[in-house]
């Protein structure tokens, strides 16, 4: 009796140590090269635009591709500060003592993107000072989180497996070639 | 055997690859996320010293004059050097502690270039001889191309970024000396004395760029001052002559082809390179076919190709001294020079840019190397055709040429006049330098200059462009390049003697 009670117990550890633990440390594994992957291009993609100054419906669906590959589905969202040097310049020139203030108003994700399907040449371009950042998560369930929940039942909105983000200012009026 | 036994097993086996494969894992990811790490540090630093460079010369009357901006060159490889220290978080160990990563930083400006490398010195101080290695700003290099077929034959062509070339050197055995713009005469229009009439662009007008300009600008005081400028007038009359000059001139053009071009150490470029094999092509035979201002011209690449080998050359040889005694300096790698792109090249040729090489920091399980590039947005160098801001008499606010505002708000008599982008900023007070103040109040417009107008302006769209804006555009260009200072600009006045 205490024999087989061992036995069964025995086999309940083998199917975890087994199958579980490994698939689990082999998919986190997964996630991780997925997380690598998601970072490299965004800091790619981000680089890119500073250093252009344009943002290209060619480059957007490339880094989307990329991350595409990984096999997961993400939530990418931009978010461009664009510089207004105006109110600065109302402002030097009321008080004259007083350096002037730059003021940023954004555009998000949608404003971006109708922007760039609008445009002939399919190309948001930018001007040096403003400020863009992109930040991407997973929407999906990889199986490395779904085994975590399973264990620690880890849930909600703000578990991501995968996420990753880059900003800075852009270098280059993306008006000149 | 047991199921528990092939368990343990199974577990002693499995669990230790499993660590070793995510430490593994791990340590590259590292690697790989520092390392982009380190690059946007790079870029960073570089964009400060850029910004530093515009800000220093914005402020400085006379930045284009070669001893002042070596100063603000200077001024900018601290603030590179500082933001970089800065970013590492050794800022307390002093800027020395980076720029033994920092093989080279290049600065390509309007006709030449500054390379900041490790160099060598060796004097003597109170009777004590020191020696060692440390970065210098080493003397101005010009964008030269040498052209010779004997001794008699012996030319040096000085290009820049646009159309202006300056030409030295004996001619038949005879000394001679030149500078100029050089552009296509088929679009000019001369009367009968070879005065310049109109010019011609794209479209079908004949455009009259040849009036007087009046300028209009804020002083310190915050009085409108106009003032007039024939400048423009000037630069199209200068340019028609001295182009005219040259093309009539057959030895000097029999001379200046890609088959007499002679490297630094005075071997052909022919004997070397497949490229410039036996190109008899006459470069300075400037038409409509050859016009200087168009990228597909002969004179245009062959001008490129002129400047990238020389700052290959020259950069080759910083590195490696650079490399001869990096561990004088802290570091010990052999620094291999990272290939530019056809797209970073682009860049360097066509505008003034910084570029900053680092290398040696040992990032996780490798060796650091990589460079950057910024381009400057506003300087006094070089006026770059799109950098153009045009303000009209009646609208607070300024725009780019194909801004549909502008073409709005104008008529057939409206009196439009370009600045170039650097006049919109900000200024210190010259007397107190914590005030400030604008040249023009006129504020940016929210469709062309916030938020940049996503169309080219490319011919087509210059042509439909109502003739107004047209004739301030290329009097605006024109005045804007004969204003610009330039150091060979004396030479102007000497003629090729024959």
């Amino acid at each position: 009796m205490g024999d087989s009670l061992i036995t069964i117990v025995a086999i309940f550890l083998a199917a975890i140590l087994m199958f579980v633990f490994p698939l689990m440390s082999i998919s986190e594994r997964n996630d991780d090269i997925a997380q690598m992957a998601a970072q490299t291009a965004t800091v790619e993609f981000v680089d890119n635009i500073r250093q252009t100054g344009r943002i290209t419906e060619e480059n957007y669906s490339s880094y989307t591709q990329t991350l595409a590959a990984t096999g997961n589905s993400y939530d990418v969202e931009l978010e461009l500060k664009v510089l207004d040097e105006n109110p600065g310049k109302k402002t030097a020139q009321t008080s004259g003592d007083k350096i002037g203030e730059n003021i940023y108003y954004s555009e998000y994700t949608s404003q971006i993107l109708d922007k760039i399907n609008n445009s002939n040449t399919k190309t948001m371009k930018l001007k040096e000072g403003d400020i863009i950042s992109v930040n991407v998560k997973n929407t999906n369930t990889t199986i490395g989180q779904m085994l975590k929940n399973f264990f620690y039942s880890i849930t909600g909105n703000d578990t991501y497996a995968i996420t990753a983000s880059h900003s800075g200012v852009v270098m280059a009026n993306g008006s000149e070639k | 055997m047991k199921l528990q036994s092939l368990t343990v097993i199974f577990s002693i086996i499995i669990i230790p690859i499993t660590l070793i494969l995510s430490a593994y894992i791990g340590v590259q990811m590292d690697t790989i996320l520092l390392s982009q790490k380190y690059d946007t540090r790079l870029i960073d630093a570089t964009h400060d010293a850029v910004v530093a460079f515009e800000l220093n010369t914005v402020n400085n009357k006379y930045s284009t004059n070669a001893d002042s901006i070596r100063r603000d060159i200077k001024a900018a490889i601290n603030t590179f050097s500082t933001s970089l220290a800065v970013n590492f978080g050794t800022s307390g160990a002093g800027k020395n502690s980076v720029m033994a990563y920092i093989p080279a930083l290049v600065f390509t400006l309007y006709d030449g270039y500054y390379i900041y490398s490790p160099h060598e010195y060796n004097y003597e101080y109170n009777g004590e001889q020191r020696t060692g290695y440390e970065h210098i700003l080493k003397p101005y290099i010009h964008y030269t191309g040498r052209y010779k077929t004997s001794s008699n034959n012996d030319i040096i062509v000085n290009y820049s970024l646009d159309n202006y070339v300056t030409i030295y050197g004996y001619l038949n055995g005879k000394y001679v000396s030149c500078s100029g713009y050089l552009i296509d005469t088929s679009k000019i229009e001369v009367d009968s004395n070879g005065n310049v009439i109109k010019y011609q662009m794209p479209g079908e007008n004949k455009l009259n760029t040849m009036e007087v300009e009046k300028l209009r600008q804020r002083n310190e005081q915050g009085n409108d001052i106009e003032s007039d400028s024939s400048a423009s007038k000037q630069y199209y009359q200068e340019a028609y002559d001295f182009t005219k000059m040259i093309i009539n001139d057959a030895s000097l053009k029999s001379v200046v082809t890609p088959h007499n071009a002679v490297r630094s150490d005075g071997q052909y470029y022919r004997e070397y390179d497949g490229e410039f094999l036996n190109d008899h092509t006459e470069i300075l035979n400037i038409s409509s076919d050859n016009d200087p201002e168009k990228r597909e011209a002969v004179f245009t690449q062959h001008k490129r190709e002129i400047m990238k080998r020389s700052i290959q050359e020259n950069l080759n040889n910083a590195i490696k001294v650079y490399n001869e005694h990096s561990p004088s300096m802290g570091t010990n790698a052999n620094f291999k020079m990272p290939i530019l792109t056809d797209e970073d090249w682009e860049k360097i040729l066509t505008n003034v840019n910084m570029i900053s090489f680092m290398q040696g920091i040992q990032v996780g399980t490798k060796i650091y190397n990589n460079y950057s590039i910024v381009t400057t947005t506003a300087n006094k160098q070089y006026v770059n055709a799109d950098s153009l801001y045009f303000i009209v008499d009646g609208l607070d606010t300024y725009h780019r040429i194909n801004c549909p505002i502008l073409e709005e708000s104008i008529n057939n008599n409206s009196h439009v006049v370009g600045y170039k982008s650097i006049e919109l900023k900000r200024v210190q007070n010259s007397l107190d330098h914590t005030k400030y103040h604008y040249k023009h109040p006129e504020y940016a417009c929210y469709t062309c200059v916030v938020n940049s107008l996503n169309e080219e302006v490319d011919e087509e769209v210059f042509k439909k462009l109502p003739k107004v804006l047209q004739e301030s555009y290329y009097r605006a260009l024109a005045r804007e390049r004969y204003d610009l200072d330039k150091i060979t600009k004396m030479l102007k006045h000497y003629k090729i003697a024959n």
